[in-house]
């Protein structure tokens, strides 16, 4: 048919190739509407002080609530706590289209609440069904270092089908954000420390990286000394809570990814009552020691690499395939960048950041990309794989950084204890090698840098245990590299009445790579249907 | 084609200005609006933002948009204008500094050697002509569709479209491909 030939040639022709639209394209146009054009909320998602009363009821209610505001101006302070020792619910307001914003103020040192507070900043995006709203989902999204803030307001659309019933609330964990930051360093400063090479083969090496944690911990301490002690994930627990009450919920309904699962668990763990429904996806696991954690994590990358490299030896269209066997040209290259560091631009590949690139570029999602960018910089451009390593380190082209590391270190070290004598770390090598050749030493001395760090855990590598809440959804990647699934499965059997659900493949986290993962734990957030025990669901692309 | 009575409701509350009723009218679009901005930009960030720049007035003209008309033909409509404009303000770029032209062009000619014969005999068509062909034969949208995109009659499109593949005809095949009417 002629006029199928002419489609068929019109779709050649202008073919946009992979990846086309960007899939954030709709969220980050709606953000650009919301920023450029604030207006009044329609009628229907008023926000209701208390839900439940009828107008008049809730009216008299907030009259009151005013009146005990007044007299708390007038220094009545302990008064209304007595009445109200939990937090009311926060006033949100309109921050740009769609979402509302909020900040829920919550004692700095939990322990001691006299001695001052700092607000949690908060976001919701409310249920698009309002007729049919259960409640708030709460969105934990890890890092640490993130603006759940900002990842709210750009992926919102991933989370479609329960936000339907949901207000979709994203906060900035304290430390971060716009939750009284941890900031120590300048977006050029942090350019300089991603410089130093963590594989620490010479003693010139090994010097540089002790100077430059120990410049780390000595700046933070000067800059953010006062919040240190405080931006620990118990006590963003805890601001958690009081999320939970700022968005009017009896209980909380919960979804958090990575780290943002030990959040879950330490929550579950103080508040297991509270709880409606907690989803963990890719879970982190408090029993396992920190160098323990980036052994298996070497050995999960290694385990992407070598599926990488042999896809590409067995392709034909595997461009880093074509001049030699692809490992061999990695190894190479990794050196090559180690003795001189590429220029690119005014920047420099040096091997920190092409191993940061190779991180990236073995997800499933990014491997042709992975392939392209390796076999430029074999011939000598490292444009590409200095953008994938930008990717890891949320680098943006104005050369700000949307994590921050500075609040990364501080609530990983407060969290996590560290062994503080270099040698232990010396005696790592050869797992760490025999674990993965390229990823193993660079990750061998990753926590030492809590080992300086002015504020020392006081958490004990140990499971935490939940006991009285509801059965928690536990999803973990048979190849997860940053995740492994033996935490998963850990965690599983140390979270009483926990569900286990598992997808095979590769890559982090689960719920945007599987729809069977997907639909199991969107039915299980709106109908607390939970999976049977041991199911398993494939990847949605080649993984 | 019947009109969905659940479009309708989001129109009305887009109208109102309920955002989150707007993203789900442009989602279902999305496709559509951006692949025929690629395919008059020839460049996916200029695609993207042309997709962008459209959503926006969009937004702002909804109140425009009749009871009873459907979204995306109204939409893609306004797509295809905005891209008239990035063209235009192309050529006076291109007249300002020719030489960064004379290096874009020979970049396109390295990634796009298949089919270039063919992109560029639809880039000479007349706008009207190049749009209706893109929608009707390449996003295979219905020829009352393209009408209300491009805000004619529908033997308006018809007449466009035959023109438009007497001109194409070299670079598709040597068999008559004709639309009805």
């Amino acid at each position: 048919m002629a006029e199928d030939t002419l489609r068929r040639n019109l779709d050649e022709a202008f073919d946009p190739g992979t990846g086309f639209p960007d899939p954030l394209l709709l969220s980050r146009t709606m953000s650009a509407i919301d920023a450029a054009e604030p207006r009044p909320r329609p009628a229907q998602g008023r926000v209701r002080w208390f839900p439940g009363l009828s107008p008049t009821a809730s009216r008299l209610l907030a009259g009151a609530l005013i009146l005990l505001i007044l007299l708390a101006a007038f220094g009545a302070l302990l008064a209304v706590q007595h009445l109200f020792p939990t937090p009311v619910p926060a006033r949100w307001s309109h921050c740009g289209g769609v979402f509302e914003c909020a900040n829920v103020r919550v004692p700095l040192d939990y322990s001691n609440p006299a001695a001052g507070s700092i607000e949690i900043a908060t976001v919701r995006k409310p249920a698009t069904d309002p007729a049919q709203r259960i409640g708030s989902l709460v969105l934990g999204f890890g890092g640490p270092g993130v603006s759940g803030i900002d990842l709210l307001r750009q992926n919102s659309v991933f989370y479609g089908t329960l936000n339907t019933r949901f207000d979709l609330v994203g906060f900035d964990q304290r430390g971060t954000g716009r939750s009284s930051p941890v900031h120590c360093f300048t977006n050029s400063q942090i350019d300089a420390l991603n410089y130093v090479d963590t594989v620490l083969d010479d003693p010139r090496e090994k010097q540089a990286f002790v100077n430059a944690e120990m410049a780390i911990a000595q700046v933070c301490r000067q800059t953010s000394g006062k919040l240190l002690p405080f931006v620990d994930t118990a006590s963003a627990a805890r601001d958690l809570d009081a999320i939970r009450m700022a968005a009017g919920d009896a209980r909380l309904t919960y979804l958090g990814f990575g780290y943002g699962t030990l959040l879950g668990e330490i929550y579950a763990h103080l508040f297991p009552t509270h709880v409606r429904a907690m989803v963990l996806d890719g879970v982190f696991d408090p029993g396992d020691s920190a160098t323990d954690m980036w052994l298996q994590r070497a050995a999960g990358f290694e385990a992407a690499l070598q599926s990488f490299l042999a896809n590409c030896r067995a392709s034909a269209t595997c461009a880093f395939g074509d001049g030699g066997d692809p490992g061999a040209r990695l190894t190479a290259l990794m050196n090559r960048v180690d003795q001189n560091p590429m220029l690119v631009g005014s920047r420099m590949l040096g091997r920190r950041l092409a191993v940061a690139g190779v991180l990236v570029g073995l997800d499933p999602r990014n491997r042709n990309q992975l392939d392209s960018a390796l076999t430029d910089a074999a011939n000598g451009d490292g444009k590409s794989l200095l953008a994938l390593a930008d990717a890891n380190y949320g680098r943006q082209p104005d050369g700000s950084y949307s994590f921050n590391p500075d609040a990364s270190t501080a609530t990983t070290c407060i969290d996590q204890p560290v062994p503080s004598d270099i040698t232990v770390y010396d005696r790592l090598g050869p797992a760490m090698t025999a674990a993965s050749p390229i990823f193993g030493p660079a990750f061998q001395y990753v926590p030492l840098g809590c080992a300086y760090w002015p504020v020392k855990s006081k958490s004990a590598v140990a499971p935490v245990t939940v006991a009285g809440a509801p059965p928690i959804l536990i999803v973990g990647a048979t190849h997860d590299p940053w995740w492994p699934y033996s935490w998963a499965t850990s965690v599983n059997r140390a979270l009483a009445s926990s569900v286990l659900l598992t997808r095979e493949g590769y890559g982090p986290l689960s719920y945007f790579r599987s729809g069977c993962i997907k639909l199991a734990v969107d039915s299980y957030v709106l109908r607390s249907t939970l999976p049977a025990g041991g199911t398993v669901c494939p990847s949605d692309y080649p993984a | 084609m019947t009109i969905g009575e659940d479009e309708q409701a989001l129109i009305a509350r887009a109208q109102s200005g309920d955002l989150a009723a707007y993203e789900r009218l442009l989602e279902p679009s999305i496709r559509v609006a951006t692949r025929l901005a690629f395919a008059l930009l020839h460049d996916r960030s200029e695609a993207e933002d042309a997709f962008q720049e459209a959503a926006f007035r969009a937004w702002r003209r909804l109140r425009n948009l009749h009871p009873g008309s459907r979204f995306q033909p109204w939409f893609v409509g306004i797509v295809a204008n905005q891209c008239r404009e990035v063209r235009r303000g192309r050529w006076r770029q291109l007249i300002r500094v020719p030489e960064l032209a004379v290096a874009e062009s020979g970049n396109e000619i390295t990634t796009w050697l298949e089919g270039e014969d063919l992109r560029r005999a639809v880039a000479r068509l007349p706008h009207d002509q190049r749009v209706a062909v893109l929608l009707h034969f390449h996003l295979d949208m219905p020829l009352s569709d393209v009408a209300t995109a491009l805000g004619i009659s529908q033997a308006g499109v018809k007449t466009r479209i035959n023109r438009a593949l007497k001109r194409l005809r070299p670079a598709v095949a040597s068999t008559e491909v004709k639309v009805d009417g």
